[in-house]
């Protein structure tokens, strides 16, 4: 996996500019308490009252404060950290039953595959956002892993499609044939000939569900139809378009979470692109030709 | 029939996307209505408080009232009863129940209000996005290395999986709110009778752009991308070599040997793609206050009507399986090898 | 016994060309310096080793070269006969695409090397015929069918084809539908790459028949690539063989296979198993072809070569002419001084 990584960052211009960008953006995420201290102390930047309501950008606050008297800078470190959190741990739950499924599925073919993809297929048809709100209006006090729970329902059975398709295909090839014949466990041909030439799939199909997640969670936030209790870059927007910020004057409080998602989406984008570079040679510019 | 369908396989092929087309309907219902009715809520109760405190006035009879509504919106009995009732009142009644938005109306009577207005953005915004898409993508493959092409690549690609909701954003701050160019609520100005005359089309022309637009940037940009990996995967064919060598011009290449290959999988692709773009129009219609389903769908949550909820997403899954089913359907239509493929 | 056929009259001249490919690790040399002349009206026969450039040579010619790929110099010069029966020999690589564009199909036709894939699969026959005809003719509807469907007949194929689909068809079938389309302008040159590798032995039999005849029935120029050096004894009059982007010997067939005068070129022939020869020990070729990232010194040959010389891995031979007819880049001829090659500088 870490050659895979190295490699991709040798090819790929935009590998590298999608994982520079992420990096950054994590880290910023991971030491943000750090941060936090000398503006808010000990106190959850949730807490509204904290200071003086609408102070301009200032050295205190290097953001100014909101409607609610709260930093601002520490909000959207704190909606950083919620949201990215939010976006792998569903992705990490929508990845692992959506490999375990298309692997079974695809392994297996037959019946046990024509039913599990005819219950993926009924999912993928269901739109999520309806249910997601749903869910998230009855249950008041939300957490951040039921939140990922919810998001995950809706986020696996993509990438149980994608990694059934890629197991479909690689079944065929010759070395797995091979390992059956040699009379090999069904796990052993799965997790020492698939799983290696499938990691750059996994690691796609995880990308995905992780943007899936965020979009999802952004989007019910940002209009409001979201949990209020944690405080993510999604309801930050809301909240900024709910003060009405643009009459105000002061765009940078709507625009600073919407940048940040923007380049969140598009760092994570680039890193998905940049491996497929890098596995489709043809994609490249400059190829090796004979 | 059996024995018609042995002799005519492709009436094998049509049965069974057929059969798989209800199969699939059926199932995401089911699965949808355990899901909305697992969610522990208190719809009518909610509702009959709502309509005590919107007309100040107190509503007598209490369980007998709650239950005597409980049976109009199909509440009563067991779960599985309930089930039963619903399905089979929508599969052959085509009944929705009614909703608890301007009740007693039914849910039917609502999306078809709303319908036209969301089919029509759509409509605009897919068409737009998928044409424009093939195009751009078709010509940035062509001349992949010049710095346009990698410009208009890259931008695609940092727009791509970027929320249409965000895009709508940007929109709504600069173009509706700081320079004051274009509508941002509504799908048309009240002061005109709504028909066919010229103010009216034009007011819900100029209302349609933003929420549009929202949508066709970031559907545009997948478009683009995916057309070019398809066609720049299809530019190592020989058959492209060949036309060259037959002396055609460039842009006979591209148009008829090219993006006629890379056609087929983009119209499965369109048809693959609708239910995200239906659930992201939704979110749109919500923002830009565009009549549509969307609304419906924020009025319907916001109160948990679960029939209307219930009707939105029937006809999600219906059209986005509709789509799908004329793509399967079209398919030996158009693309030859797999009428051959299902012949033998 | 071999019959040449000497028409004096020069179709294309080739000097330097080189045909490079960017990678990542620098430039793959595909064609790196080969100095040819062919004829018109005769079959030139174009061997060596799958990676040697052959391939590239040919499309190079036809100017088809996409990036990676380039031009990396060189002059290819083609000849036309004017109405007055004057020759106009004008360098391809210096026109403008849209000039050699226009030369595609008319003037210089292609049968490709995998028939299998060269036809889009989503379009019928007489759709991917036709196409070529309508781009270079203004011809009504009714004499291009007419013209395609008697190409067709030269080739043996049934009308019917003409409305099927190309996975319809069996190789051998596509085949022919290549040729079929490759003559319907009448080109003075058709280059042929590897054209019947992929056709079980027989089919390949007939077809490589067939190809002859109408070449000679029209009286084309024809380039045919393979590395099956005995489809090159039964098609050639002349034949090149070619070795790590260079030529190394340009002879008449008969020559080249009763007395091969360079060290690769003998290495190729006792490589092929003749039929009825008796139990005679296949003599091949040992190590592999240099990788065009990387060539050897002097000889690129030299590394491999039976007869190999102090001089050969320092100094590289070039391309003479050591007898009428006869061209090779090898030390071991060197005290040869036949005159300067008869058309060279000018």
């Amino acid at each position: 996996m870490w050659n895979l990584m190295k490699n991709c960052w040798r090819t790929s211009g935009k590998f590298r500019f999608g994982a520079v960008v992420l990096v950054v953006l994590v880290g910023l995420a991971l030491v943000a308490p750090v941060i936090y201290r000398p503006i808010i102390g000990n106190r959850s930047p949730a807490r509204p009252g904290q200071f003086q309501r609408w102070l301009p950008p200032s050295g205190t606050h290097p953001m100014g404060t909101d409607g609610h008297g709260r930093d601002l800078l520490t909000n959207y470190l704190a909606g950083l950290r919620t949201t990215l959190y939010i976006g792998f741990l569903a992705g990490v739950i929508s990845t692992t039953v959506g490999v375990s499924v298309g692997f079974y599925s695809g392994y297996k073919g037959g019946g046990i595959d024509a039913v599990l993809l005819t219950i993926t297929n009924m999912l993928i048809v269901i739109p999520s956002y309806p249910i997601l709100v749903a869910i998230a209006m009855v249950t008041p006090e939300l957490t951040v892993a039921t939140m990922s729970l919810i998001l995950a329902l809706f986020a696996w059975p993509f990438s149980a499609r994608m990694i059934r398709a890629q197991v479909m295909t690689m079944k065929e090839r010759a070395y797995v044939e091979l390992a059956k014949v040699s009379g090999q466990g069904d796990l052993a041909i799965i997790f020492t000939e698939m799983m290696p030439n499938l990691t750059p799939y996994l690691l796609m199909g995880f990308a995905f569900s992780v943007v899936g997640a965020m979009v999802a969670e952004v989007a019910i936030e940002a209009i409001g139809l979201g949990p209020s209790n944690i405080i993510t870059l999604g309801l930050m927007i809301n909240y900024a378009n709910g003060w009405g910020v643009y009459s105000m004057g002061r765009f940078e409080i709507l625009l600073i979470p919407v940048a940040v998602l923007v380049l969140i989406f598009a760092a994570i984008t680039m890193i998905n692109r940049g491996m497929e570079e890098y596995l489709n040679p043809r994609l490249q510019k400059v190829t090796t030709e004979k | 029939m059996f024995k018609l369908m042995r002799k005519y396989p492709i009436l094998n092929y049509y049965f069974t996307k057929f059969f798989a087309y209800f199969l699939t309907i059926f199932g995401a219902l089911t699965i949808t209505f355990f899901m909305f009715r697992l969610i522990p809520a208190n719809p009518i109760e909610n509702w009959l408080r709502s309509l005590e405190a919107q007309y100040s006035l107190t509503i007598d009879g209490g369980d007998a009232m709650v239950n005597s509504y409980k049976e109009k919106f199909g509440m009563t009995g067991t779960l599985w009863q309930q089930y039963v009732r619903y399905m089979y009142n929508v599969i052959f009644h085509f009944d929705l129940g009614p909703s608890f938005i301007n009740f007693p109306r039914p849910v039917s009577e609502l999306l078809a209000e709303a319908l036209p207005w969301t089919m029509g953005l759509l409509a605009v915004s897919i068409s737009i996005s998928w044409v424009l898409g093939l195009l751009v993508g078709a010509v940035a493959a062509w001349f992949r290395d010049s710095p346009v092409s990698g410009t208009i690549t890259n931008i695609s690609i940092a727009l791509s999986q970027v929320p249409a909701y965000l895009i709508a954003l940007f929109l709504v701050l600069f173009i509706g709110y700081q320079w004051k160019l274009l509508p941002t609520r509504g799908a048309f100005d009240g002061q005109y009778a709504i028909g066919w005359n010229l103010d009216f089309i034009r007011s819900v022309a100029r209302h349609s752009i933003l929420p549009a637009l929202a949508i066709v940037t970031v559907s545009l940009a997948a478009w683009i991308l995916s057309t070019r990996s398809l066609v720049i995967s299809n530019l190592g064919e020989d058959y492209l070599l060949y036309a060259e060598a037959k002396g055609l011009k460039s842009g006979d290449i591209m148009t008829k040997y090219a993006l006629r290959n890379a056609m087929l999988p983009q119209a499965t692709g369109l048809a693959l793609t609708m239910g995200s773009m239906m659930s992201g129009q939704l979110l749109i219609e919500h923002m830009f206050v565009y009549p549509g389903l969307g609304q419906v769908m924020g009025r319907a949550i916001a109160i948990f009507d679960y029939n209307a909820m219930m009707g939105l997403i029937i006809l999600s899954v219906v059209s986005v399986m509709t789509a799908s089913l004329a793509v399967d359907l079209l398919l030996p239509v158009i693309d030859p090898r797999i009428r051959t493929a299902i012949k033998a | 016994m071999y019959q040449h056929v000497d028409s004096g009259e020069r179709l294309i001249d080739i000097r330097d060309l080189r045909v490079w490919y960017r990678t990542t690790r620098g430039p793959a040399k595909a064609v790196d310096g080969v100095n040819l002349t062919i004829n018109r009206n005769e079959v030139f026969g174009l061997a060596g080793e799958s990676g040697c450039g052959k391939s590239t040579l040919a499309k190079g010619i036809l100017g088809v070269i996409k990036l990676p790929g380039y031009f990396e110099g060189g002059e290819v010069d083609f000849c036309r006969k004017k109405s007055d029966s004057t020759l106009i020999c004008e360098d391809l690589l210096k026109m403008s695409r849209e000039q050699v564009r226009r030369m595609r199909w008319r003037d210089m036709a292609y049968i490709p090397q995998s028939a299998m894939n060269v036809l889009s699969p989503v379009a019928r026959i007489d759709k991917q015929m036709l196409d070529g005809i309508f781009e270079h003719t203004n011809w009504s509807k009714e004499k291009a069918r007419a013209r395609m469907y008697e190409c067709m007949d030269l080739v043996g194929l049934d009308k019917a084809v003409a409305r099927m689909y190309p996975h319809e068809l069996s190789g051998g079938m596509k085949q022919r539908v290549a040729i079929a389309a490759a003559i319907t302008l009448t080109p003075d040159l058709i280059i042929a790459d590897e054209p019947t590798t992929a056709l079980d032995v027989n089919v390949q039999q007939v077809i490589l028949q067939e190809l002859k005849e109408i070449r000679e029935k029209l009286k084309l120029t024809l380039i045919y690539v393979t590395h099956d050096m005995a489809v090159h004894a039964e098609m050639a009059d002349r034949m090149g063989i070619m070795y790590a982007g260079v030529l190394m010997e340009v002879a008449p067939v008969v020559d080249t296979f009763h007395d091969p005068y360079h060290p690769y070129t003998e290495g190729l022939i006792s490589s092929i198993p003749s039929i009825g020869g008796g139990r005679e020990r296949m003599m091949g070729i040992p190590g592999r072809a240099p990788s065009p990232l990387e060539y050897p010194s002097g000889c690129r040959f030299h590394p491999r070569c039976p007869k190999v010389m102090a001089i050969c891995s320092e100094e590289m031979p070039t391309l003479k002419q050591v007898g009428p007819e006869r061209y090779v880049a090898c030390h071991l001829h060197d005290e040869y001084t036949f005159e300067e090659r008869a058309n060279g500088g000018d």
